[in-house]
């Protein structure tokens, strides 16, 4: 009984793909993201290709790709995404970097002096792993597995994932909205890069044709 | 031996348990089914190409057309770049870039914003120190820049903020030999302490080494994209 429903919605969920030639679907996939790309280029704002066909996430302006970084690995959950444009709503993470208060009358020494100390927010102060979400999609970047310790983080990560996204998908259901979960693997500075430039109400697209 | 060593553990002996096997088996198979369900529900609806796509499938026409479509569409991204040399300013390494197409013409070691954040005391007002993101243009070349100091740069010091006229706001020599405006009182300038190149310590300028920056000067026009990031 338990087989014949579970060969019963495979057949379902298979008939939602459909035959279509390829090079039909690619092509209407990548006109899909020229056209958006146009809309986003024609701002005078940075964006963000997330191009998961090429693995590569694209930093760009005007059209011009400003710094490519490469994705390592990456999973989809949830609604078959093809080609998508959202704007980032939030950025989360457990320790997001705090920008430090300057103190009024602290200032006059601009580093000269040899006790100097720096108090600046960089690079190296982002987190490796954190959430983006986008509108029906949610974005998790975690760095590659390297080591036992980085191991012990990933698999707490993949549990608290396993847990938060049907609920997320629950909820963009009751809002009448479709749910879209990737997990992306980048390299630690990548995935650091990332944090630093994307702010939030950046537009960014997500291209993942072969999904289709 | 192994086996009797086992069982002699706390955690062995919980894992047996039937208590924690009623807690622990239902607990793994609601999460799975919530996993299962949220993964097909999140997934109605399919996909919005292909059924557009089912329309026109078999249409080897069809192909050409888009294909056609497809190179209009990257002719107008690539109208959109700029033609000429451009400026790129990555803000997390503290590097610009002089380029022109994609060769990189010269590569610079700078200083931007430090995120930083002041209050004025009295609570009135709050400035945080980020260097601008987005597309800019050269609006001002500026040879031996003076800085007019605004009204952070004496709340930071602990002094009182002196009228807009006030000969007190006119630093010398600060800026380095060149400026250029980015609008807003952004700019990109010289430096004193070439040390901190390369680390993000300014107030949201960008700080470049006087070799580097007269490349740049030399190089840029009123009309120069700008992008940071």
């Amino acid at each position: 009984m338990l087989l014949k429903l579970l060969f019963i919605l495979i057949i379902i969920l298979s008939s939602c793909a459909d035959a279509l030639p390829d090079e039909i679907k690619s092509l209407m996939a990548e006109q899909v993201l020229l056209e958006e790309e146009i809309k986003l280029a024609k701002e005078p704002h940075i964006y963000f290709i997330f191009d998961f066909k090429d693995k590569k996430i694209y930093i760009k302006a005007s059209g011009k790709a400003l710094k490519e970084l490469i994705i390592k690995d990456f999973g989809f959950w949830g609604k078959p995404l093809d080609v998508k444009s959202a704007a980032l709503i939030k950025k989360s993470s457990l320790f997001g970097p705090k920008q430090s208060k300057i103190k009024p009358g602290s200032a006059g020494d601009n580093g000269n002096s040899g006790d100097f100390q720096l108090d600046a927010l960089e690079l190296a102060d982002m987190p490796e792993s954190y959430s983006l979400s986008l509108d029906g999609i949610l974005i998790d970047i975690k760095p590659e597995t390297e080591g036992p310790i980085s191991l012990l983080k990933n698999t707490y990560r993949s549990i608290k994932l396993h847990i938060m996204r049907p609920l997320h998908a629950v909820w963009n259901i009751i809002r009448g909205k479709q749910f879209t979960s990737i997990i992306v693997s980048l390299g630690k500075k990548e995935a650091q890069a990332i944090y630093w430039a994307m702010h939030e109400g950046a537009g960014a697209i997500i291209y993942c044709p072969d999904r289709i | 031996m192994k086996i009797e060593y086992l069982q002699h553990l706390k955690a062995y002996k919980i894992l047996k348990s039937k208590t924690f096997l009623k807690i622990i088996i239902p607990l793994a198979i609601t999460f799975l089914s919530v996993d299962v369900i949220g993964y097909f529900t999140a997934g109605q609806g399919c996909k919005d190409i292909s059924s557009a796509a089912n329309l026109k499938k078999n249409n080897k026409g069809y192909v050409a057309e888009l294909k056609t479509r497809n190179i209009n569409l990257r002719g107008i991204i690539k109208r959109l770049a700029p033609s000429g040399l451009y400026i790129v300013v990555d803000t997390a390494e503290n590097v610009l870039f002089l380029k022109q197409g994609n060769k990189i013409i010269r590569k610079a070691i700078i200083s931007a914003g430090s995120g930083s954040i002041l209050e004025d005391p009295s609570g009135k007002s709050k400035w945080v120190f980020d260097t601008p993101r987005g597309e800019f243009k050269v609006q001002s070349k500026i040879v031996n820049p003076r800085w007019v100091k605004p009204d952070w740069a004496f709340i930071e010091e602990g002094g009182d903020i002196p009228n807009k006229t006030s000969k007190e706001r006119i630093e010398e020599g600060v800026l380095g030999d060149y400026a250029l405006g980015l609008g807003n009182g952004y700019f990109i300038h010289g430096t004193l302490y070439t040390r901190l190149l390369g680390r993000n310590v300014t107030h949201g300028c960008i700080r470049v080494g006087d070799e580097d920056l007269r490349a740049v000067f030399n190089a840029s026009e009123i009309g120069t994209k700008i992008f940071i990031f």
